[in-house]
Parts: C-alpha cells; structure tokens; sequence
C-alpha cells in the first residue's frame, strides 16, 4: 500500500504540471524569498542557459555564510551486512557479496588511522539494523568515535527517539538518513524487501532524530531514482519542515548521485554533472544558510570546481568498503564507487590553491556534557 | 471605617460592602474592577464582600492605550 | 505562507476569525469622539486599552464607554505599567476582569526612555499567562529566537516592534522580521514604530499577518482620515504579498568570469 505524503511535505501546490519558461527562472532568481516554486523553476530546462548566473549566485552565498572555508570530515563503513532489497544498492541482501562488520579492535584502528589523517568528523555507516550490526553495536562504536572525535555521525536505519537520545548521550552529534526518493510508489518499487519498506517510519525519523536533541541532522535523495524536481522539492519542504518546528538542530543535505556498483542496477533517470551543479546552486539559492556536502562520488575536477560554489563540506580520502583505511587489502566491496580518490594532504593543497580553507573542527566537544542537559 | 483606596487612606462613612463603598464613592455603575487586599472580587460577590478596619482596596478601569 | 486563510483571506488568533489586518490603539487621542471616529475608519476588529487605578478625585473622560457600545470589536487589554513579569501577570488577571476577553497583550517595557520591551520578563509572563488559558500577544524585540520561545510557551501571536515604541523609525528590524515570519506558526503583527501608511504596507508584503497602529494616527494631523488610510495601505499591501511581488531586476546580469567551465553535461 502505497503511504499517502503528509500534507507539510506534498509537493503538488508547486508542480502544477506547466513546464517553467526563462520568464519564471528570471523571476525565481529574483525573487527576495525563493521557495518551492522557485526551485522547481531553477531545475527546469529552462533554467540551464542560467548556469552561470546561479553559479555566482550560489558563491557569494556560500561565501557569506560560510566564508571562505569548506569543512571535511570522512565517512567510516562500519559493516555490510544488510537485511533490505534496495535495488540500487552494492550492500542489498541478494548480492554476492563478502559480508562482516568491524570488530571493537578494527574500529579502533580505523578511528586511529582517520585521526591519524587529520580528521575532526567522522560519519559511521552501516546497513538496516541485524544481529551482526544492531544498535547497541553501533553506540559503541559511537561512544569509541566520541572518545577521539569531536564530531561523530551515523548513518544507518531509522530508530526510535529513546535509542536517537542514548546514541546523542554517548556523544552523537549528528543523523544523516537519505529518504532515496520521496515519491512512495517509486520507493515501493525500489524497496523489494526488508524493514526499509516503511516508508513513513524512515520519513519521520530525522524528526524523531531532533527530537531526541542531535545537533543536525542530514537530509537528502538519491538523484537518478525518480524525478527529480519532484524529489528536490519534496526536499526542500521537509528540509524547511524540520527547520520550522525543530529550531535548535540544524539540517544539512546531500547530493548523492546515483553511480553504477553491485548488481547493474540502471538508474531510472540519468543526472549528468551539469544539472547536478544547477541543482546544487538553485538549493543554495533557496537555502543560504543550509551546509550542503559533497561525497568523493564525484570526479576530483567536478569536485575541485564545486567547493565554494554552494558546496561547504566534503569528504576526502574516503573508503566505501568496510575496512577500507586499514592498509590491508579490503575484504568487501563498496557502497559505492569512489571517483576522487586523493588523499587528504592532495584535496586540502588543492582547496588552498583555489583560496579556500580546509576546516577540520567546526566546534568542541568540550560543550558536550553542558549540552546534554540543556539540547532539546 | 479606616480603609486603604488606591494608596490614598480614605474614611468610610456608611460603606460596610464592596457595592455600598463603590456607591459611596460615586463609583456605581461603572466599570470597574476591585481588588481587595491583593484579591480581585468578580462582579458577582461584591455584595456579599464586607469591608474590614485596614482593607486596602485598588480599583482599576481601562483606559485608552496602545 | 499560508496561515489560516481562507477564500476570504481571514486570519484567526486566539480561535476567532478577523477580516482586518490593522490593529488598533487607543491612545493619545485628544478625545474620545476623535479616538472612536479613527477606531470605526480603520475597521479594527481587535483593539488595545490600558489598565488604570480609577483616579479618586479626577473624574477623567470615559474614552472606552463609547468602544462597548461599537459592537464587533474585541478589546485587548495591554499590561503597560508592569516593570516585570509578577506586575504583567497581575494586570492580565485585572484586565480579563474588566475587558471580558482572554486576550491580553503583554507589554513590559522597564526603562522608561527608551521602552524597549524586557525580553525575559516578558516571556516569563507569557509562559504564566499562556498556562492560564489566556490568548497571549507579546510585545517583543524582533528576535527570532525569542519568537520561538514564545511560541513554545504557547503565546497566540508575536507582536514584534518594527522600531522603537514612538520612533517612528518604520521597519528598521525587516531583517529579523524576515526571520520570524519565516518559522512562525502562528500570526506576526508588527507592533510599533510605524509612521506611515507605507510602512505598513511594506510590513504586509512581507509576509506579516497584521500591524498595530496607535501613535501614527492619535498624532497625525487627522487621525480619522489617517485611520482610513491605514486601512487601505494594509489592504494593498496584503493582496500585493498574496500576488507575488515582482522579482528585483539585475538578478540574471551576463557573469563575466565563468565558474562553470569545468562541468560536463546538458543539463538532464
Ligand atoms: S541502501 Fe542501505 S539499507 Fe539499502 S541495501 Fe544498501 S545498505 Fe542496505
């Protein structure tokens, strides 16, 4: 059964089906307040013989808020077992696939090498919830994450709001969790099995997230899924949802863009670099004042190209594979294919060359205990 | 009776209810709220509400105001 | 944003419905005739009064007599006199006594000069005065975070100041305005430093559901015809916010350095 959209989210008010036309993309950009409507214009067709003019756009934004400076942090697989079909996916139950998850031990030397690299932030992933990688598993490994970094994430399954507030305890600072796409039949059809087929569960969980007192909680689609103006404003207005009635946490968002990994899946829709760009810069745009990342999905030129041009955050140096930083060979596959594969030292000279500033450390853990009381 | 109105000390001749100080004092009929002793009495008891030696009473009304 | 509206474009506060966007207060009038004639010209549905100890021995006008008898008008009392929250409290008890009307707008200014609205008392006041059931306006700095708090509390409306009480500065805080129109979920009225009927235009084209008017028509050179005035300003200035107002120009300029050269693609 396929979930009807909550009315704070539905995106039908603005996609009344009439295709934008240069008109309303010169009106979008100038408008004092763009909104949904505006957005969808900025992604239409239309809209791309204004690529330059919303590159600018999104520059002077991103540096005035975030100044000249891109902040890194880097993602760690925790494990790979995984109970849900997601079509897309290297991890799905039904691939051939390696499977195991790190073991306290190995997390400790991951966590040593990634600091040893120079980060400050670290995003812990794993697959749905199982018996191998469940949630106590995952706040352990939060709570070993938490002794050496002062920001730690996870990205993983939906939870419940008591289990978000035990992982914020231990020192979680942030939930990334992508709802794929926000169109519930495509996600149907996407989702063959497993708990992830709950759509509305993984929809209100970042709220749940909030509630339970994380400091961000990250947003996003998984761009080539669906269509793709549908999704970014469905986006758009759960991202401004969650703004609105969560005021204390702040909310980044994403821009995965579907690659080829394990089990051929094609993507439904291509998404080449050029509207991915246009659609970082229209969400810039709309959201000044939003991080928005970049993942090493991306090739290193398109990469070097975007930070600073509505991209204020990035990873570097990443392995999708579980074990990957350890120098031994890696025993799994990866999540996805890594397109920049420059260390660390390379990306930050990189980033220096074009005037820019790697940030490691945007905040400290110091505030940790004071905050537990008072967040929320 | 020696009471407290609106901070000035004020004699009572007759008065020995709210409504008959509210009489007295040419206030009768008109809308006004009484706070006796840091207490607001609603409309409905100041009959039955007597006056003691030493009450102090405020009366408020409304006035024009932004 | 939609707040509420409805075809007719009402807006509803405290669980009643009003037509009109201006409030009205009734201050600084030279008489009570002049005061009633600018309240019936600006079509006010909510208006503001003040509390005050009954003078012994002045009898002075009796400004409101004339507003009971209007009909169709709820009477909002203020709290301004109170130093802090205790003193608010005590005057919204009076004033819902006297006013027959759980509204009550929470005005806590302390310094004299510049009246400048305490923060914090005033969302002490309001926490205490939401639980009680009343239907709370707070008067506030434009601060988008005390705007959540209040709202938190369970306040009916934001009232933030445009600029100061009586500066006639206009809309001196739109930026922060800006902010709270931006996450509130229930009505912005923008609450002094209005001067002129274009500013309260502006303040509707901007997003906020009604403005509040005292001092810009009591002291204006006639207040009834000025009241009048005030009324159409918000009107227009609410249907321009319901068209869409027009985008800035020089938005698309030619860039002269392209950013953009390293993107491959069409565009999807
Ligand atoms: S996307 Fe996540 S939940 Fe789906 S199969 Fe991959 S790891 Fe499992």
């Amino acid at each position: 059964m396929t979930p009807q959209l909550p009315a704070w989210l539905d995106p039908s008010p603005w996609l009344d089906g009439r295709e934008p036309t240069a008109v309303d993309v010169e009106r979008a950009l100038g408008c004092d307040e763009p909104g949904p409507r505006e957005l969808a214009a900025m992604l239409s067709p239309a809209a791309h013989p204004f690529m330059e003019v919303m590159a600018q756009r999104a520059r002077a934004l991103t540096r005035r808020r975030f100044g000249r400076t891109i902040s890194l942090y880097a993602p760690l697989y925790l494990s790979n077992h995984c109970t849900n079909g997601c079509v897309y996916c290297g991890f799905a139950s039904d691939r051939a696939q390696p499977r195991r998850r790190l073991e306290p031990s190995e997390v400790e030397k991951e966590l040593a090498m990634l600091k040893e690299m120079g980060f400050e932030e670290v995003l812990l992933l794993t697959g749905e919830r199982t018996s191998h990688a469940g949630f106590d598993y995952l706040l352990e490994c939060v709570s070993m994450a938490a002794r050496r970094f002062h920001g730690v994430g996870i990205e993983a399954f939906p939870m419940t709001t008591r289990e978000y507030a035990l992982l914020a305890e231990a020192g979680c600072s942030g939930v990334t969790l992508y709802q794929e796409t926000y169109d519930p039949r495509q996600y149907d059809r996407l989702h063959r099995w497993g708990p992830k087929r709950d759509y509305l569960d993984r929809l209100y969980a970042p709220a749940r997230a909030m509630e339970a007192g994380m400091r961000t909680v990250g947003l996003g689609v998984l761009l080539g899924l669906s269509d793709l103006v549908f999704d970014a404003v469905c986006l758009l207005r759960h991202a401004a949802h969650l703004q609105r009635i969560h005021w204390k946490s702040g909310i980044t968002l994403s821009f995965p863009r579907l690659r080829p990994q394990a089990g051929n899946f094609a993507a439904p829709i291509t998404v080449d670099e050029a509207w991915l760009a246009r659609f970082v810069f229209a969400v810039r745009i709309v959201l000044p004042d939003v991080p928005l990342l970049l993942s090493t999905r991306e090739r290193p030129e398109f990469r070097d190209g975007m930070a600073g041009l509505g991209i204020s955050k990035m990873s570097a140096g990443s392995r999708t594979t579980v074990g990957g930083y350890d120098g031994a060979e890696p025993s799994t596959g990866g999540q996805f294919q890594v397109c920049d594969e420059r260390g660390v030292p390379e990306f930050c000279a990189m980033l220096r060359s074009r005037g820019l500033q790697p940030v490691f450390k945007n905040w400290d853990s110091v505030f940790r205990e004071a905050e537990a009381g008072g967040h929320g | 009776m020696k009471l407290t109105v609106n901070g000035e000390a004020y004699e009572a001749k007759r008065a020995e209810t709210v409504t008959s100080l509210l009489e007295e004092m040419g206030f009768g009929g008109r809308a006004v709220v009484v706070v006796l002793n840091d207490e607001v009495i609603p409309a409905v008891s100041r009959d039955a509400c007597g006056l003691r030696e030493g009450d102090c009473i405020d009366l408020f009304r409304l006035v024009g105001g932004g | 944003m939609e707040r509420q509206g409805n075809g007719q474009d009402d807006w509803i506060v405290g669980g009643r419905r009003f037509s009109s966007r201006l409030l009205m207060g009734t201050g600084k009038f030279q008489d009570s005739e002049t005061m009633v004639g600018a309240v019936l010209a600006s079509g006010a549905q909510i208006v503001t009064v003040a509390l005050r100890r009954v003078g012994r021995v002045s009898r002075e006008d009796d400004m409101l007599g004339p507003l009971h008898r209007l009909g169709g008008i709820t009477l909002m009392p203020n709290t301004s006199g109170a130093r802090n929250a205790a003193e608010a409290v005590r005057a919204a008890r009076l004033g819902r006594e006297l006013g027959g009307s759980p509204f009550v707008k929470v005005e806590i200014h302390p310094n004299p000069h510049h009246l400048m609205p305490d923060p914090i008392e005033t969302f002490e006041a309001a926490r205490v005065l939401a639980a009680e059931g009343f239907v709370v306006m707070p008067y506030m700095p434009a601060d988008p975070v005390l705007a959540r708090r209040l709202e938190d509390v369970g306040c009916a409306s934001l009232m933030p100041l445009g600029s100061a009480i009586g500066s006639g500065g206009g809309l001196a805080t739109a930026e922060m305005l800006r902010l709270i129109i931006r996450d509130a979920r229930i009505p912005v009225i923008v609450d002094a430093g209005l001067r002129s009927p274009s500013e309260a235009a502006a303040a509707l084209e901007m997003g906020c559901d009604a403005v509040l008017v005292n001092s810009a028509v009591a002291a204006s050179g006639d207040p009834i015809a000025m009241a009048a005035a005030f009324a159409q300003a918000v009107v227009a200035g609410r249907n321009a916010h319901r068209a869409g107002i027009m985008p800035r120009g020089g938005g698309t300029a030619l860039a002269t350095s392209p950013l953009t050269e390293f993107i491959s693609g069409e565009g999807t």
